[in-house]
């Protein structure tokens, strides 16, 4: 790449989201400025309604915010065009998602290929960098096995296989293990680092599960559409520590 | 942006791989497909059934017609030799030759007539009679309203006036009464019509006299099943008539069969037979049962020669057997022949009802498909989404959208031409029997398939066409929403 990589992949400056419903307007982001930098792991979290979903769309380029700018990779998200859009969503982004969001009428393996076919890989080489990537995840015996035949856990590692397909900088999760047992979960979570650490993609999570601050590198806490704190892991056993002692009777 | 090149090449995605896609959807939600499946198909057997239905019954009517005009011809023919033709019995016997026959043409040196101006004569003759016929059957209210207590032939005389003419048009218009077209047009010219009318009567009634006085036998018919053909066309020759030579033998040959057939039917009428044929076969006679069994049964026939009961007409079983057969089978022409006309009319091709019963039929088809496709958008708006949020490019999700709807348009498109044309050919073959299957239009029907094939398809894909736009616009944020 001949461009300098900026230090900061995700920039966000003064975000905000009105959703009109029924001329009632609500206010989801009142003005989010945050900084991710590369490789970074960072988690968002928050009770629901807090409106970690919708940060999480405007940060994807799933959304456009109301008002505010997101910068992704330095790219000023809103100037883009519908097929710029598609060219970010593929190539710079790997979404995960709470419900998995697999097609069901594919098998695991096309579910796995198919941004690679978006992305313009022919049929030979996205069949075995899918089959590598499903490797990666443990679910190479289950290729040809569809969605609805496995369970939760490897329906999110499908998932997760799928979202590293073109090699992303960003990998976005919104509430990867919600849905999941405790086991599960943690499997997942263990995968998430496991990738940050090795592949380098800067993962942004928006959870409920504790679990992930002891992984993450920072930790932004967001109440009614605002940030409310950002914590480093440094300061964060201490915080933890206060939280479990805070539900201990 | 140079990097967005690189999806571009989803535009150049194998349409093998998008097809397998599209199937795959067809596939999961089953149901819905056959439901719009059905839509296109019965749409597309209504117009198949509508258009095989029209292309035999349009073959068979050519066919029929064809074969009805030979039968015809003989007889046509022989009413200009054989009678006398006052002025408006010549435009009448004109008029009623099939289009294209060849009798005016060799006629025109006995009517005096050009033969340039042969067709502008023939269309004033058809005029005369229809505008004649016209006036006649119109109720008696409004014919006293137009002619003020004038005849038919004062007042068209009088309309040669062009301010009469005016005040004819505003008079009908009145009323109102439709004029019919051209009859404006013909107006002025038609005394003029009518005197060169009587002058190709004259002429031509006096040629007649001459060639009739020439031929010693009842009438033309007669005379050439008697005669051979050298001596035939010696005397057209010598009268002027140009009989071209294929027709003149072919003639000449019907009237030798009609001569027989004659014969036969005048031994069949003999009580002797009845009577004997009664004793011998057990059988009620009437000349069409023993037509029949003459027909299809030889012995039948040969015991008629032993008896001698032919004898008057010197009709031996061969002969009657074959005569038998000629009167079934004209009889047969002539009946279809009357039945299609009075079924179909003597135009070719569909009507505009029929044409607007389709398009009716098309645009409901449309809507019901447009409905079916938009739901199976909705079904799918996760599976649309997602597949967004992986860099799937508008374009792409609406080709999906139209690949599905072609596909299935195909399909429809080819079971419907299979269902409508099989119930076409079915109905047809039932009421009109194996004349059917003689005038097969083979050829009309292969492009009438594919005409109906690429009807359905456009009609799959033209209802696709909304749903697909709606389906790219869709917004991949909704892929998050938790169900």
């Amino acid at each position: 790449m001949s461009r300098k990589l900026s230090k900061i992949i995700i920039r966000t400056q003064g975000v905000c989201r009105d959703y009109n419903r029924n001329g009632v307007i609500t206010k989801a982001l009142r003005g989010i400025d945050l900084e991710v930098v590369r490789r970074e792991f960072v988690s968002i979290m928050g009770p629901s309604g807090s409106g970690k979903s919708t940060l999480f769309n405007a940060i994807g380029a799933l959304d456009t915010p109301t008002s505010g700018t997101v910068f992704i990779d330095e790219v000023d998200v809103a100037q883009l065009n519908a097929d710029e859009l598609a060219y970010i969503r593929c190539k710079k982004i790997g979404y995960i998602f709470q419900s998995y969001n697999l097609v069901t009428v594919q098998t695991c393996l096309e579910n796995v290929t198919t941004p690679m076919i978006f992305a313009g890989l022919i049929d030979d080489q996205a069949r075995k960098r899918g089959m590598q990537l499903l490797d990666m995840v443990g679910l190479k015996d289950r290729w040809d096995h569809r969605p609805l035949e496995m369970s939760g856990g490897q329906q999110q590692r499908t998932a997760i296989a799928r979202a590293l397909a073109n090699d992303p900088s960003i990998l976005l999760c919104d509430e990867p293990t919600a849905n999941l047992d405790l086991k599960t979960g943690q499997e997942i979570n263990d995968l998430l680092v496991r990738l940050n650490k090795e592949s380098g993609a800067t993962v942004i999570c928006s959870t409920h599960d504790h679990r992930m601050l002891d992984v993450s590198d920072r930790v932004v806490w967001i109440r009614d559409g605002q940030v409310e704190r950002i914590s480093r892991r440094e300061d964060l056993n201490i915080e933890l520590a206060a939280v479990e002692v805070g539900h201990t009777p | 942006m140079t990097t967005k090149l690189d999806l571009r090449d989803q535009n150049n995605l194998p349409l093998l791989k998008q097809v397998a896609i599209a199937v795959d959807g067809i596939q999961y939600r089953l149901f819905r497909s056959l439901l719009t499946l059905g839509v296109v198909v019965l749409a597309v057997a209504f117009l198949s059934n509508v258009l095989v239905e029209h292309q035999i019954a349009d073959a068979c009517k050519t066919g029929v017609g064809a074969l009805a005009s030979e039968q015809r011809e003989l007889g046509q023919v022989a009413v200009f030799f054989d009678t006398e033709m006052p002025p408006r019995e010549l435009a009448r016997n004109l008029a009623e030759l099939p289009p294209g026959s060849w009798l005016p043409q060799s006629l025109t040196a006995w009517m005096g007539v050009d033969k340039e101006r042969l067709p502008l004569f023939m269309d004033d003759c058809a005029s005369l009679l229809q505008y004649d016929a016209w006036f006649d059957e119109l109720p008696p209210g409004h014919q006293r309203i137009l002619t003020e207590g004038l005849d038919r032939e004062t007042l068209f005389a009088q309309l040669q006036d062009p301010d009469e003419r005016r005040e004819f048009v505003r008079t009908a218009r009145m009323i109102p009464l439709r004029l019919p077209d051209g009859l404006v047009d013909f107006l002025p010219r038609r005394s003029y019509f009518l005197e060169s009318l009587r002058r190709a009567s004259d002429h031509f009634n006096k040629n007649r006299e001459a060639f009739a006085s020439h031929i010693e036998a009842d009438g033309l018919a007669e005379w050439l099943a008697a005669t051979d053909v050298e001596t035939a066309a010696d005397l057209f020759d010598a009268h002027q008539v140009s009989v071209p030579s294929e027709r003149l033998e072919a003639l000449m040959v019907r009237a030798g069969d009609r001569q027989r057939e004659r014969d036969l039917l005048r031994v069949l009428r003999e009580p002797r037979l009845a009577t004997a044929w009664r004793d011998e076969f057990g059988e009620v006679f009437d000349q069409r049962r023993a037509l029949v069994a003459l027909a299809e049964h030889d012995e039948r026939a040969l015991w008629m020669e032993e008896r001698e009961l032919a004898q008057a007409a010197d009709i031996d079983a061969g002969i009657a057997v074959d005569a038998a057969r000629r009167i079934l089978q004209t009889r047969r022409i002539l009946d279809m022949d009357e039945l299609l006309i009075a079924n179909y009319g003597t135009r070719t091709g569909l009507d505009a009802n029929m044409f607007w019963l389709l398009v009716v039929s098309f645009m409901v088809c449309i809507a019901g498909i447009t409905n079916a496709m938009l739901i199976s958008v909705i079904e799918r708006f996760r599976e649309i989404a997602t597949m967004k949020c992986l860099g799937a490019l508008n374009g792409f999700i609406a080709r999906l959208s139209l690949i599905e709807a072609a596909a299935m348009g195909l399909v429809g498109g080819f079971l419907g031409v299979l269902l409508g044309g099989v119930i076409a050919v079915t109905r047809m073959a039932y009421a009109y029997g194996h004349w059917v299957w003689r005038f097969f239009p083979w050829s009309d029907l292969g492009w009438g398939a594919l005409i109906a094939i690429a009807s359905g398809l456009a009609l799959a894909t033209l209802s696709a066409l909304y749903p697909a736009f709606a389906a790219a616009r869709m917004v991949p944020v909704d892929a998050m929403r938790v169900e």
